[in-house]
């Protein structure tokens, strides 16, 4: 069967008092009739949603974790609004055309519930690796399918094997033109709920790298009782998130079913990983976001000792290195985003970075606020608090999802010995991503073909001797604060280069220091992201949070004391940061207007660096 | 342009080469590469195949997916497919271009 194709541009329709999610329409398009639905009127109809009785009502919904049951209402209103679309490449009739702006988006949802983020946002994981496939499999079929609301689901882990793909032991064997399959995938989130999973199957009894091949199933197309759903599991956070699995007895798929080629499955889905990852680290983002507003609400609200406690030094610093720690994630997060665009050829290491990076990075974000928070951030039901607890609950699982924490810097330490900073000269210029992060910037259409298992080079970190010297030029208009910053980053990032010389290649599981000079290499990475935004963008300059390169300092402060540094600046910073927290109470903590992300400044029709012809042409994810 | 004290475009030349790459990354390996055998026999796993190609590919200056080692998983195979690359790519931009 198939459900009637979507026309792609929303019918403009006033919003409505009542967020019902069946009354709940397409926000109006005031930008011309392929303008998508942008992350501000996303904003405001999460606002009306999350009113009482509304399909985000945090009382809603903090129900639903209680019970471990699937926000089905939140997710309903997402679809019904069109986020679906943002799933599938406009090549395919979709909205998909930025990463950055996927991100915003489900930065977004994340910041509202977390669960409901996981729980819609899995469609992306299981459509990137078909759209990466391209033509070379069912990618019409599924746009269809995710267009008419249809949730994708992807199959890679099994019991017992862990994060290790080669371990897969689910087999599709050749039945006729098409294929069976027999084995497990779990756990996989959305297993039982959707019908469509993108399951990782092997195809040569061997199994090996070219070993396994990806498979679209739909459950409804194969004979009854072969295809079996395995029971949610109960899990510490993202309660009502279906993690399940499913168990394949024999099941019969049609030929149409392969995505990509046989033995070409490992390949895609691990470039396919490299955009995922990029994407789940907007959840971090988000849940930043919401524990700021918490945090935010409590220091304007609670007295101590005949004071606000916004106004005692310690909750300040420790509120400031909170929003420091937000600062540097968005940027990490952003940077990834447009290298996808711009430097996919180098996404393996950009990816890794971002998802050993930022999850953690957030994670000592959650722990300072619950700190500040104290009981607040402990018992469940007082004053709208509890918020807090199932957040930091739902985060735990960011970290593991798409390949956990340890599994992307193993995969960063092991290519250190080629990556070493200062190993070779870095090319300035158009690679430079203080080009490609100006807002005006044209980016490249995604294209899953440039896509590269690995890359003996990193443009982003390889600019830091670079971007330092430019400031270093303009020290005299600049806060000479920052250039002291800057030089020490420098400094931390060329020891690092010393350090890692000693570092030994290797055909196994990395060292305890191969480990710990990976995650050096994150933060020195993330530094020169917040100083490469920082030069790309003057506009970054003016504002609360901009004043002075406040935000760069604070980034800046964390980073290196990240790096075992204690810049002198750094209390004053968090300090400052700190109370304008609550000094400006309505000024969101974020560098990214939403005009930055919803309104490119380029034309639609404007070619773009990629070449002639093809600049239109969206590949992939 | 990287130069090397042989000829990387002869395959024979280049398997040397390789196999001194690869024992690199085997430190506990007690007998010599065998050019023959099958990469995954070394137990390295995949991370590190990923490491090996993108040393490879540094020091030969040219695109070394690991793609191409999963697809030529001896030393041998490698050699010859790389040799083949380099030499077709001979006289070109020694900059190594996306696959």
């Amino acid at each position: 069967m198939t459900t009637p194709w979507r026309a792609p541009d929303p019918t403009p329709e006033p919003g409505t008092a009542d967020a019902h999610p069946t009354t709940a329409a397409p926000p109006t398009v005031t930008t011309g009739p392929t303008a998508p639905p942008t992350v501000a009127a996303l904003d405001a109809r999460l606002r009306e949603w999350s009113c009482g009785g509304g399909p985000f009502d945090p009382g809603l919904l903090a129900a639903h974790d209680e019970k471990e049951a699937f926000p089905a209402e939140a997710c309903a209103a997402l679809d019904a609004w069109g986020l679906p679309e943002f799933y599938v490449p406009t090549r395919y009739g979709g909205r998909q055309e930025r990463l950055d702006e996927f991100v915003a988006v489900l930065r977004r949802i994340a910041a509202r519930d977390l669960t409901v983020a996981v729980a819609h946002g899995k469609t992306f994981l299981g459509g990137v690796c078909v759209w990466a496939a391209g033509d070379d499999g069912p990618a019409h079929l599924l746009a269809r399918h995710v267009l008419a609301g249809e949730p994708v689901a992807w199959g890679l882990t099994e019991p017992g094997g862990g994060s290790d793909l080669l371990a897969g032991s689910l087999t599709a064997t050749r039945h006729g033109s098409g294929w069976r399959l027999s084995g497990r995938k779990w756990p996989v989130n959305n297993a039982t709920r959707g019908n469509l999973m993108c399951v990782l199957a092997r195809t040569e009894p061997s199994g090996g790298a070219r070993g396994f091949s990806l498979f679209l199933i739909d459950r409804r197309a194969t004979p009854a009782g072969t295809v079996r759903p395995l029971p949610k599991m109960p899990t510490h956070g993202i309660r009502g998130a279906d993690i399940s699995g499913l168990e394949f007895d024999d099941a019969r798929v049609p030929a149409h079913a392969l995505v990509g080629t046989v033995g070409g499955g490992l390949e895609l889905v691990l470039k396919s990983l490299q955009l995922t990852r990029i994407v789940c680290v907007s959840l971090s983002l988000g849940a930043g976001d919401h524990a700021l507003a918490l945090l935010r609400r409590f220091l304007g609200e609670r007295r101590l000792y005949g004071r606000f406690l916004a106004d005692l030094p310690h909750a300040r610093d420790v509120a400031g290195r909170a929003v420091a720690r937000q600062f540097l994630a968005e940027t990490v997060a952003h940077t990834a985003a447009r290298a996808a665009h711009q430097i996919p050829e180098q996404l393996s290491v950009v990816s890794a970075v971002a998802k050993a990076f930022v999850p953690g990075l957030i994670q000592g974000q959650l722990r300072l606020v619950g700190d500040l928070l104290g009981a607040r951030g402990f018992l469940t039901e007082v004053e709208g608090y509890g918020a807090f607890a199932k957040l930091e609950r739902d985060h735990q699982v960011v970290p593991l999802f798409d390949g956990s924490t340890w599994v992307n810097r193993a995969g960063l330490a092991a290519v250190l010995p080629v990556l070493r900073p200062g190993r070779r000269p870095d090319p300035a210029g158009a690679g430079s991503p203080a080009r490609w992060l100006r807002a005006d910037h044209p980016l490249d259409p995604l294209d899953a073909d440039r896509l590269r298992l690995m890359t003996p080079r990193d443009a982003l970190l390889g600019a830091l001797p670079g971007l330092v010297a430019e400031l270093a030029a303009e020290e005299e208009v600049e806060e000479p604060a920052v250039t002291a910053m800057a030089r020490a980053l420098l400094a931390a990032c060329e020891q690092l280069g010393r350090d890692t010389a000693a570092l030994r290649p290797t055909g196994g599981a990395p060292s305890t220091a191969a480990m710990r000079l990976a995650e050096r290499y994150e933060w020195c990475f993330a530094g020169t992201a917040a100083l490469a935004l920082h030069r790309a963008r003057p506009e970054l300059r003016d504002g609360p949070w901009r004043r002075d390169a406040l935000w760069l300092r604070g980034c800046l402060a964390v980073v290196l004391e990240g790096l075992g540094a204690e810049p002198a600046d750094a209390p004053r910073v968090y300090g400052e940061l700190g109370a304008l927290l609550t000094a400006a109470p309505d000024v969101p903590v974020t560098l990214l207007d939403a005009t930055e992300t919803d309104a490119p400044v380029v034309l639609p029709d404007e070619p773009s660096a990629g070449g002639p012809g093809s600049a239109r042409d969206v590949e992939a994810a | 342009m990287t130069t090397f004290a042989f000829d990387p475009t002869v395959p024979a030349q280049l398997e040397g080469w390789l196999v001194e790459r690869l024992a690199e990354y085997l430190p506990d390996l007690s007998e010599a590469v065998d050019p023959h055998r099958d990469l995954g026999e070394y137990g390295l796993d995949s991370i590190a195949v990923v490491a090996f190609a993108a040393d490879v590919e540094e020091r030969l200056g040219t695109a070394v997916d690991p793609g191409a080692i999963w697809d030529h998983p001896t030393i041998a195979r490698l050699a010859e497919h790389l040799a083949s690359e380099l030499a077709a790519a001979a006289g070109a931009d020694e900059r190594p271009q996306a696959a």
